[in-house]
């Protein structure tokens, strides 16, 4: 690279970082997120068993 | 035939104010965008490389243009959607429009800095500087700060109607520099090379030379609507999660 190499290869990885990061960043929000409603909706399912059971031992 | 085109456009512009019917239509386009990136960033990155023919004058420190000018052109297109996005928000208060532009500013901060970083580094070479205080490199300096401005409006604000109107309003006001930033190497004397593409005008590049560079634009702008519509996904998840639809998508499958 005629002694320009260095700065050819950091624009390259610079640019490599940017580009890497934003991908996981949004990829670890996103599961994230989904894991965060997925807990919530199996916890509200077990909430409302918890609440059911009580009436269903009466019968 | 006009009226059809208008009333389909309606449509799509009534659509446009429903989050679910976004959510549910970008599923595939994610995907898609995502994988033509890919493989136009690795065509591109390796035909620069490796195949373009180094300049008379540069030698190969002109191979950082392939990174330098398409981070540049995908960071000022990105600030001219968060200036539209902020005009719909303003005018017809879409709640996708507040959401559009969250989900640009950190992909167009990040696009921004490595502009002048790699523009930077290619200049300590060819111009024997790292740093000229020159019409362009300044007003891509003000475009950062404008990302940087507004991504901490929003961080500073509660409400989230007055965010978004601020938000707005900031974004549509900056769009002023775009013009400044293109025309800046026209109108003042400057360092920097006129503009590599333009619409009326060949290329001055041999097409050995700026065919790697319209592929790589290309993968930048593919990774752009990737990374801004997964961000647009996410954010519609976070706000509308106590709705129904929402509810339902995550609920377990029944076995």
């Amino acid at each position: 690279m005629d002694g320009h190499g260095g700065y050819v290869w950091v624009a390259y990885l610079a640019t490599l970082a940017v580009l890497v990061l934003n991908f996981i960043a949004v990829r670890v929000s996103t599961k994230s997120q989904q894991r965060a409603l997925r807990w919530r909706h199996e916890a509200q399912s077990l909430n409302e068993q918890l609440t059911q059971k009580p009436s269903e031992h009466h019968l | 035939m006009n009226g059809g085109i208008t009333a389909v456009l309606k449509q799509l512009w009534h659509k446009l104010g429903s989050p679910r019917w976004f959510y549910e239509i970008t599923h595939g386009w994610v995907r898609f965008f995502g994988i033509a990136a890919l493989a136009l960033l690795i065509a591109g990155f390796v035909w620069g490389i490796a195949f373009a023919p180094a300049d008379y004058q540069q030698g190969n420190s002109f191979r950082i243009m392939y990174v330098h000018v398409p981070a540049a052109m995908v960071a000022q297109s990105l600030y001219l959607g968060m200036g539209v996005a902020g005009f719909v928000g303003l005018v017809w208060r879409m709640k996708l429009a507040d959401v559009a532009i969250a989900a640009t500013l950190p992909l167009g901060m990040a696009l921004t800095a490595l502009a002048l970083f790699s523009g930077s580094v290619w200049g300590r070479p060819t111009w024997g500087s790292w740093w000229e205080w020159d019409g362009r490199t300044v007003s891509t300096m003000v475009l950062l700060f404008l990302y940087v401005g507004i991504y901490a409006l929003r961080e500073a604000i509660a409400d989230t109607n007055l965010r978004a109107r601020a938000a707005a309003l900031v974004s549509l006001v900056g769009t002023v520099n775009i013009p400044v930033i293109k025309y800046s190497v026209d109108w003042w004397n400057t360092l920097h090379q006129p503009a590599s593409f333009s619409l009326t005008e060949k290329p001055a590049m041999p097409a050995e030379m700026w065919l790697p560079l319209l592929v790589m634009a290309l993968g930048f702008y593919c990774f752009a609507a990737h990374n801004v519509l997964s961000r647009m996904r996410l954010e519609i998840l976070r706000r509308e999660n106590k709705t129904r639809w929402v509810n339902d998508l995550f609920a377990p499958s029944v076995k």
